[in-house]
């Protein structure tokens, strides 16, 4: 399995949890004197949110990943699916814990939330 | 009638699973091209040379190029995929060079090449730069450095990748174009000439510009001079050559443009490529002037003028950029009106013309008497025109935004049926003893002799002369806005203000030529009014220029040659201004002694009361023809004047400017250069002149620029057919003629340009001709789209939000997206279903953009908050002075009103029958369009809407509409209430009308008014007067009807002799049948007879012997003495026998008035149980008889009751339904069905989770 890149940056470690990313469903419902009527406003990859976690992070990884939160986006993101398909995408956070119980420079619990904005490719 | 749906979207709308949709798409709502051109990037210097380049991903860069003169900057941008918003870097040029020109390509994709011509201290540069596509330096160098002149550059990368860089050279007089390759944007080959043959390469060739077709066939645009005119002007078109070798050999030039006079050439081509057989070329149009007119047989097309008319006043109306030309015969016999001619100033096109015969018309008078030249100042789009002649006082006022001619006539015109409308009293009948005449002024020598406008306070200012019967001046003003009062004849007459009036202050000389060759200026800022009385006539103690105070009519200055030498003996002629404290203007030359050296612009400071004088350096000569031209103000310190025969000079502190047709290649058409009135476009800095001779040559009106010569960018479409290429004509790309070198490129979203506009600071500006945008696409999640349509007449509204606030925004000048949701944006809505996979559509409107509310907040998402309105909302804001007189049916009337007042066209309005249609009789005068339309539709219980499809429409308001949709269950309902907040007591309505409104049907009743002074008599009469009659007509203007006239006497003819010879009489001994005037008789003794006898008795006399008595000491009796002192006093008495008289008549006047009409309807029901009558009174000036009023009654009544019985409910969308609609559902407690006419329906669609799609919707159950 080769590795999942964001914007441009290939991650040396793939996260050890990562949503699906797969369209989510809009709908609603609103209820009528003697019925409801049920509204379904089609499925989007758009809008949907990733979210990839990592126990730990080297903490030069961790270093590339934030500044690339910090840039404007949008960011180009390959999560090497089987479609080959990539998404252009916002990094809504990214979140982690220093770890001083372990030697070296290492994140813990680094989290990352990833807002699908579009298909790329 | 409900909606008719598409028969699956109508099967959806039943369905209790919805799959709605929504579509909203921003449009242009006029063709794209001509683009107006939106600023962009603004910087504090001259923007020039741009280029833009479509790359694949969809991004959009741009450069151009600062043309500072010290060290040059570059400034470059891009855009995100999106296409949509700039981000611009400055990359400067090396030190102390000056770009010339800039070129931009891609070179891989993260890199872009930027190529600049720089100059400095004689030494031409052509620097790269290898930038990132954000604009970060990776590279830059100097290409290559030469004292030849160059000109220049541009880029292509090629299909095979290669870079070519092109600029043009000349080396030792030789004009070539080269080019130079590279790959990698740092290496660069040596420089090639490209050979074209068919060139001759002494003559210039430069801007060159590329562009490969899929084919891979290589076009080079570029642009050639062929001939050089002898004072330089270039014959320059635009030129092509094709490479099949990616540029190592290429075809012969072909040339694109046939320009032919050094008047107009093109040039700076530029090309995209639109499609695999098409491509757009763009290149810049250079003319020395813009004209129309008649020029031979060649007669601009709406210009309406024939023979001798030549422009004789003109204004330009900023604001809409509007030009009014008035043209009129100035040359030979009767100086009598052509037309008056509106011209779009940036598209060059007549917009419309009135004459004597158009709809609607100047008077026929106009056609028949003087109008002579620079007598009337428009102002706005106002435009007055009057004549001139002796007892011919007419003034019409054209309104060119809202198509009326509104006349005033001082006096009437008896042989053109013209009746007096303007409520003034004639100077000269103020204690002068002049007569009325047939003219219903004081004498019919009175003249109007010229006229001015101020649109800011909509007041018409008139300057009037007479001499015949004393030296008078009577300046007054009329409001435009003044909607008349109707007299008792149904004539609207409208009153004048007197400002200034004069008897005897000024000679005859002064005003009798006041008319031909005076003039005025009125100042409202500075409250100052001056008038010139210039003569040129021998006699006289010469001109005078007299400055009054505006608002009170005070003298406040008057300069004549007696009082200050200086001033021009003849005084300052028509065309003058007055601009700051001094006036500008011309004069007669004379050679007299003391004038002779008083040549050329004559300048008055009336803040010190010098007077000096400004010859144009231009000729030495005595009379540079300004005083038969005009002087206007630029606003910023300078004044452009006319010089006929001359040119046209822009005069500033002293230095002259002249632009004639030596300077400026075919200014005018014939060469000529005989200039009167002119106008100026402050914004652009052009100048509009009229010019004409009145001969065979050309008589009409020029535009050209300050700057020079002016520019516009032209379009010409480039098709494949066959194998052959063909052009077609070439169109504006731009409006406007201040610009120039435009750059396009064709990303997705359709043609896109880059120009600079401004000839004199320029400044880079773009335009889209982008098509439909699909604003849907952004709409924000958290907010509903809805539309309210209503049945108040209010327009139908649409409110939405959308994301990416910012890139919509219209002030980020950096976004190619402001102008999507820009006011006046046309958005096209459509509402619809997702059915098995497929979309099905229905319109829901057009809509123009009336407000958007962006925040701007750290932390915070710009989303835009959008409300747009159906087009009728800009009715309210359409202001009619005056429409036309209508005698027709209602639904006749809105479409007219609606044609004469929007842009819309019979085929945009679906008018249905009105019921009980009958034919109304009305004007409207000062209101708007949206009152006059509604006043039509509530007459008729109709109320006016624009439909789902955009056109004008109306409908029934009524409580006994057929059911147009019905719901069989409340599976749909989800909200209902009862809800009478709108609802009053009213439970009587009464409305009262007139017979014979407007004119109407029952026409008007005659009453009489208490007797009053109606005219008089006065004068004198002699011993052989004998029978003397006066008429005296009941009015000025002879158009008043009294009855029963009567003699008062004031002061009666008497005297011994007529009382011994039996007495005068003195009575009224005729009455005009029409009742217009009566005779008022004297008949006295003629005593002639009486008189001859006495003088015969006094001779006889002298031969009467004297008789001694000889009683006493005896006394003579002289009997012939005595008698001869007897009829010496009988002859004296005769003599003396001339009585003065005074009478008064008094008559009983007739006047007019309409007879009240009132309907009424009751709700008796409720004024039992409530125990009182609530009483509503409605005016309706369209009802016209007791039936009318019933009518209107009975709708207001239905309407007041059916708000009792309001209901709000909310239910599923459902697209069939719409305002107007009657529909039924169950009662959602009862079940009972209940009939509800739709009142309001305001449509929701919120689509995204929790989101919905439904009715709300306010109806009369019924």
């Amino acid at each position: 399995v080769s590795n999942i890149s964001i914007g441009g940056y290939t991650l040396e470690n793939n996260p050890n949890t990562m949503d699906m990313v797969r369209p989510q469903k809009y709908s609603s419902s609103a209820l009528t004197f003697d019925s409801v009527v049920f509204y379904n406003w089609g499925v989007s990859i758009i809008g949907v949110q990733i979210t990839l976690a990592w126990t730990y992070m080297l903490s030069s990884e961790f270093d590339a990943l934030d500044a690339i939160y910090q840039e404007p986006g949008p960011l180009v993101f390959d999560p090497t699916l089987d479609s080959g398909k990539t998404y252009n995408v916002q990094m809504v956070s990214l979140t982690g814990t220093l770890s001083h119980t372990i030697q070296g420079g290492y994140r813990s619990n680094v989290q990352m939330v990833l807002l699908i904005v579009g298909e790329a490719t | 009638m409900s909606l008719t749906l598409d028969p699956v979207l109508k099967t959806a709308q039943a369905s209790q699973t919805r799959a709605p949709l929504v579509s909203i798409a921003s449009t242009s709502p006029v063709p794209p091209i001509p683009m107006t051109g939106k600023a962009f990037d603004p910087q504090t210097n001259a923007e020039i040379s741009p280029a833009v380049v479509a790359l694949p991903s969809g991004a959009i860069a741009m450069a151009y190029a600062l043309a500072t003169t010290v060290t040059g900057t570059i400034r470059y941008g891009i855009t995100d995929s999106s296409g949509a918003q700039f981000s611009m870097v400055s990359i400067p040029a090396p030190s102390g060079r000056t770009v010339l020109g800039v070129a931009l390509c891609t070179v891989d994709s993260a890199h872009m090449g930027i190529v600049a011509l720089e100059q400095a201290s004689g030494t031409y540069y052509l620097t790269y730069w290898l930038i990132t596509n954000a604009g970060a330096v990776v590279s830059s160098a100097d290409i290559g450095s030469w004292t030849d002149w160059t000109q220049g550059p541009t880029l292509i990368q090629l299909a095979n990748g290669t870079i070519v860089l092109a600029y043009a050279r000349e080396t030792a007089g030789v004009y070539n174009i080269r080019t130079r390759t590279t790959t990698n944007f740092t290496s660069w080959s040596g420089e090639t000439v490209v050979t074209i043959s068919g060139l001759n390469t002494a003559n210039l060739v430069e801007n060159p510009s590329f562009v490969q077709l899929s084919s891979g066939a290589l076009w080079m645009w570029f642009d050639y001079v062929s001939l050089v005119s002898l004072t330089g002007s270039p014959l320059s078109n635009v030129w092509y050559a094709v490479s099949n070798d990616n540029g190592a050999t290429w075809s012969a030039g072909t040339q694109a443009t046939s320009y032919t006079t050094f008047g107009t050439v093109g040039q700076r081509p530029s090309a995209a490529i639109m499609g695999a057989a098409a491509m757009n070329m763009v290149y810049t149009k250079i003319m020395g002037s813009l004209w129309m007119g008649q020029y031979g047989n060649t007669i601009t097309s709406g210009w309406l003028a024939s023979g001798n008319d030549t422009p004789s006043d003109m204004h330009f109306d900023a604001v809409h950029r509007m030009l009014y030309v008035v043209v009129s015969d100035i040359y030979v016999g009767t100086h009598s009106l052509g037309s008056v001619v509106k011209i779009d100033v940036d598209a060059w096109t007549v917009v419309n013309s009135w004459n004597t015969t158009t709809v609607p018309a100047f008077p026929a008078i106009f056609s028949e008497q003087d109008v002579w030249w620079q007598a009337w100042h428009g102002d706005g789009d106002w435009v007055p025109v009057g004549c001139m002649d002796e007892g011919k006082q007419v003034i019409s006022v054209l309104n060119g935004l809202n198509n009326t001619i509104t006349t005033y006539v001082f006096g009437a015109q008896t042989a053109t049926g013209m009746t007096a409308n303007v409520l003034w009293t004639p100077y000269a009948n103020v204690g002068y003893g002049a007569t009325t005449t047939a003219y219903g002024l004081a004498y019919p020598y009175c003249q109007i002799a010229c006229a001015w406008i101020d649109a800011g306070a909509h007041m018409l200012y008139v300057v009037i002369a007479n001499t015949a019967v004393s030296n008078d001046i009577q300046i007054g003003k009329i409001d435009l806005l003044d909607p008349g009062t109707m007299g008792g004849d149904g004539v609207l007459r409208y009153q004048f203000t007197n400002i200034v009036t004069e008897h005897n202050v000024l000679d005859e000389y002064n005003i009798m030529e006041l008319p031909w060759i005076g003039g005025m200026f009125v100042d409202p800022d500075e409250d100052v009014l001056v008038v010139s009385y210039a003569t040129d006539a021998e006699g006289g103690s010469g001109g005078n220029l007299r400055i009054y105070q505006l608002s009170s009519g005070a003298l406040i200055s008057d300069y004549n040659t007696a009082s200050n030498g200086a001033f021009p003996f003849g005084g300052l002629h028509r065309g003058f201004v007055y601009s700051e404290g001094t006036i500008y203007g011309g004069f007669a030359y004379s050679s007299a002694t003391g004038e002779a050296a008083k040549k050329g612009l004559c300048i008055i400071n009336t803040s010190n009361g010098s007077i000096t004088y400004s010859a144009p350096g231009f000729a030495a000569v005595n009379d540079y023809g300004i005083e038969n031209g005009e002087v206007i103000a630029t606003g910023d310190g300078r004044f452009i004047v006319s010089c006929n025969g001359y040119g046209v000079a822009v005069y500033a502190s002293g230095s002259w400017t002249l632009f004639d047709n030596a300077n400026i290649p075919n200014l005018t058409p014939d060469g000529q250069n005989d200039f009167r009135c002119l106008a100026y476009d402050p914004s652009m800095g052009d100048i509009f002149a009229g010019c004409g001779t009145g001969a065979t040559t050309f008589d009409g009106v020029v535009m050209f620029s300050q700057y020079g010569m002016m520019e516009q960018p032209q379009l010409v479409v480039v098709t494949l057919s066959g194998s052959a290429w063909s052009f077609a004509a070439a169109t504006p790309l731009v409006t406007g003629f201040t610009d120039f070198s435009a750059a396009i490129a064709a990303p997705a979203s359709g043609l896109l340009a880059f120009w600079s506009q401004g000839l004199a600071t320029p400044q880079i500006y773009w335009g889209s001709a982008a098509g439909s945008f699909p604003i849907s696409d952004y709409l924000a999640a958290t907010a509903e789209v809805a539309i309210t349509r209503t049945i108040d007449g209010s327009p139908a509204q649409l409110t939405f939000q959308v994301s990416d606030g910012y890139l919509f925004d219209p002030h980020n000048l950096k976004s190619l997206w402001n102008q999507y949701l820009a006011k006046g944006r046309l958005l096209v809505v459509q509402f619809g279903e997702l059915v098995d996979g497929t979309e099905y559509w229905a319109n829901q409107g057009s809509f123009i953009v009336s407000e958007i509310s962006l925040s701007y907040a750290l932390g915070e998402y710009p989303v835009m908050s959008v409300t747009a309105h159906d087009l009728s909302v800009l009715w309210a804001a359409i202001h009619i002075i005056a429409s036309t007189w209508y005698e027709t049916d209602p639904a006749t009337i809105i479409e007219n009103l609606i044609e004469t007042y929007t842009s819309l066209t019979s085929g945009d309005i679906d008018l249905p029958a009105f019921d009980n249609s009958e034919t109304l009789y009305t004007q409207w005068t000062n209101t708007d369009l949206a009152s006059a339309i509604e006043q039509v539709c509530e007459r008729f219980g109709m109320y006016h809407r624009m439909d789902v499809n955009g056109k004008a429409t109306a409908k029934k308001i009524s409580t006994s509409n057929p059911v147009d949709d019905a719901y069989p269950d409340n599976t749909k309902t989800m909200v209902f209430s009862p809800d009478d907040s709108y609802s009053d007591y009213t439970n009587q309505v009464i409305v009262t009308g007139q017979t014979g409104q407007g004119g109407g049907p029952g026409g008007y009743i005659e009453v009489t008014y208490a007797p009053e002074r109606v005219g008089q008599v006065s004068g004198s009469h002699d011993w052989h007067s004998g029978r003397k009659d006066y008429t005296v007509y009941y009015s000025v203007d002879e158009s008043r009807t009294c009855l029963n006239p009567y003699l008062v006497r004031i002061s009666s003819v008497s005297s011994i002799m007529f009382a011994l010879a039996g007495g005068c009489t003195e009575g009224i001994t005729f009455i005009d049948p029409n009742n217009k005037y009566c005779v008022v008789t004297i008949d006295s003794p003629d005593l002639t007879d009486e008189l001859i006898f006495a003088l015969a008795a006094i001779v006889a006399c002298y031969f009467i012997p004297d008789e001694f008595v000889g009683i006493g000491s005896g006394f003579t009796i002289r009997w012939g003495s005595y008698l001869d002192c007897f009829f010496i006093m009988v002859a004296l008495n005769i003599l003396a026998a001339t009585a003065t008289f005074q009478y008064e008549v008094w008559a009983t006047p007739v006047g007019y008035v309409r007879q009240s009409v009132q309907g009424e309807w009751d709700d008796y029901a409720s004024q039992a149980s409530l125990g009182a009558v609530c009483t509503q009174t409605i005016d309706d000036p369209l009802c016209y008889s007791e039936a009318d009023c019933n009518a209107v009654a009975a709708f207001e009544g239905m309407v007041v009751q059916a708000q009792r019985n309001r209901v709000t409910f909310q239910k599923a969308m459902n697209l069939q339904d719409e305002d107007g609609d009657t529909i039924q559902i169950p009662h959602p407690y009862t079940g009972d069905m209940m009939t509800v006419f739709i009142t309001q329906i305001t449509r929701r669609i919120l689509p995204s989770t929790g989101g919905y799609a439904r009715d709300d919707i306010e109806g009369w159950a019924v």
